[in-house]
């Protein structure tokens, strides 16, 4: 990793990088991004992108950290050691995509009730059942 | 989610458990915290949200974009305004249009009349919340004015869905403007009132003062935006570190803290009106002829691509992250809403509060539970 590879304030990472990535991002203070704002994911079919919002109080930077994981077996290191905001933010991405954060201290469904919806609502293969028999709620 | 004791503390007394919510007063909408308790004060404090989760997300994937902004007024149902300013601006992002500068006047104007509303109903519920029930008459007499402006702009009260894409649904008349004017003239002598009513109360103050002092570090880890974070000294305000639209052109102050107890939390609040009223009425003087709605296609088609924007909303960083596939309806909308990650830190704010500052905790968060949920 390294500032090329940010250029354009997006940075492409692998799932067995990830967390080390991230941690770099946090303790090296060449880059100083003490925050996480956000995590969220993108059905891309055979893969979920999920995306990591990065900012940094100090100099007001911004960065996206994207990893690509298969949708087969969606599942990725938990980053809430690193960052407390990832306790509420990992538990909705999990309650919405079924993917699993593994070592995340309380993963417990968040916005799902307490059994879980029994599907995953924002995946692209759950379809919205519409009024008029038509998908996609409409 | 069941709660069960959790063993003895070290001094030898047993810890229970205490369930508040979804339905208490002071949850200001249906949020249910678990709460552990050592005698009085607070061991762990477990938010359980998701009672008013509606899927917004999903249904956005099956709407236009025009389509969406109805469903941006339902998030933080107090800032309406804020809300659709912050998704109008993502997709004029995305798209790149020219919004027609008397449009972005209108809009600042409406964004920050809606900051104070939304003020001032915390102001009002912090008051009852803490018991002093006379205080709320007064803020939400005084909110009642900023909402029939809205209703004289838009023709509602609450869902306004007024900022569209391209500029603002129609013009504001000359009555508009002079009702304006009078609210602000109005404004100092409201404020007055309230410091006398409520913040100079010597048991309001006694209750918030020193209560809940979280680490800054703590607060930057948890994600926490908005007022929050900057009562804790922080001068995080995204109007200023990105300004969006217009705000580039305005002169004020950001309030900001050095404890971070809830009673700056709370000031906060009762400052940023000050200043938020300070904008409007540059906005006024500054605010050009012209037209209102840009010139924009009757079908919205985006480029394929994706986009950020977010908005310094009463409650925090509002950001939308749409993904287009080059079609009329967004391939993915995630939103980013403060309340949701603001309320992840219940549990390190109530750690070490007696059992009757929850409330007070709570109120000073200012979760607005449409938002939490989506």
């Amino acid at each position: 990793m390294n500032e090329e590879m940010m250029a354009n304030g997006e940075l492409i990472s692998t799932p067995a990088t990830i967390k080390q990535d991230l941690r770099e991002l946090r303790d090296n203070p060449d880059y100083g991004f003490d925050r996480l704002l956000d995590v969220t994911a993108v059905d891309r079919g055979e893969i979920f992108e999920i995306v990591y919002r990065l900012n940094s109080l100090k100099t007001g930077r911004d960065l996206v950290v994207k990893v690509n994981i298969s949708a087969a077996s969606p599942k990725l290191p938990s980053m809430a050691d690193l960052w407390e905001a990832m306790l509420f933010g990992e538990r909705e991405v999990q309650d919405m995509f079924g993917i699993v954060f593994e070592g995340h201290p309380d993963p417990r469904p968040l916005l799902a009730p307490e059994e879980g919806f029994g599907f995953f609502p924002l995946r692209k293969s759950y379809v919205l059942p519409g009024r008029s028999g038509q998908p996609n709620g409409r | 989610m069941k709660l069960e004791p959790k063993g003895i503390t070290p001094s030898g007394t047993e810890l229970y458990c205490l369930n508040m919510g979804p339905q208490h007063p002071s949850t200001h909408g249906v949020l249910r915290v678990m709460l552990e308790l050592d005698g009085e004060t607070v061991v762990q404090a477990t938010p359980v949200l998701g009672y008013l989760h509606r899927g917004i997300e999903k249904l956005a994937e099956a709407r236009t974009y025009p389509q969406f902004i109805p469903y941006t007024d339902r998030l933080d149902y107090v800032s309406s305004m804020c809300n659709n300013l912050a998704y109008c601006q993502s997709v004029e992002k995305l798209v790149g249009v020219e919004v027609p500068e008397r449009a972005e006047y209108i809009r600042v104007m409406m964004a920050e009349l809606n900051r104070i509303a939304s003020h001032m109903l915390f102001i009002g519920a912090t008051a009852l919340d803490l018991g002093g029930m006379t205080g709320m008459m007064y803020t939400f007499r005084d909110r009642e004015y900023i909402l029939d402006l809205f209703n004289l702009a838009s023709g509602s009260r609450l869902t306004y869905s007024y900022v569209r894409i391209g500029g603002v649904m129609n013009d504001i008349s000359v009555e508009f403007i002079d009702l304006l004017r009078k609210f602000l003239a109005d404004l100092p002598g409201m404020m007055t009132e309230y410091d006398n009513l409520i913040n100079g109360n010597e048991i309001f103050q006694a209750r918030l003062k020193g209560v809940a002092i979280v680490p800054v570090e703590r607060l930057v880890s948890l994600g926490v935006t908005g007022p929050v974070l900057r009562a804790a000294g922080l001068r995080d305000d995204l109007r200023v570190k990105k300004p969006y639209g217009i705000y580039n052109r305005f002169q004020f102050e950001i309030p900001t803290g050095t404890v971070g107890d809830n009673w700056e939390r709370y000031m906060m609040r009762v400052l940023e009106i000050k200043e938020s009223a300070n904008i409007i009425a540059q906005a006024l003087d500054g605010l050009p002829e012209g037209p209102v709605m840009a010139k924009i296609p009757k079908v919205i088609k985006p480029p394929v691509g994706e986009v950020y924007h977010a908005n310094e909303t009463p409650r925090g960083e509002l950001g939308f992250y749409i993904v287009s596939d080059g079609t009329t309806k967004p391939y993915r909308l995630h939103i980013r809403r403060p309340t949701f990650y603001n309320l992840g830190s219940i549990n390190t704010l109530c750690q070490g509060v007696k059992i009757a500052d929850v409330a007070a905790v709570l109120a000073v968060l200012d979760p607005c539970m449409g938002e939490a949920d989506a």
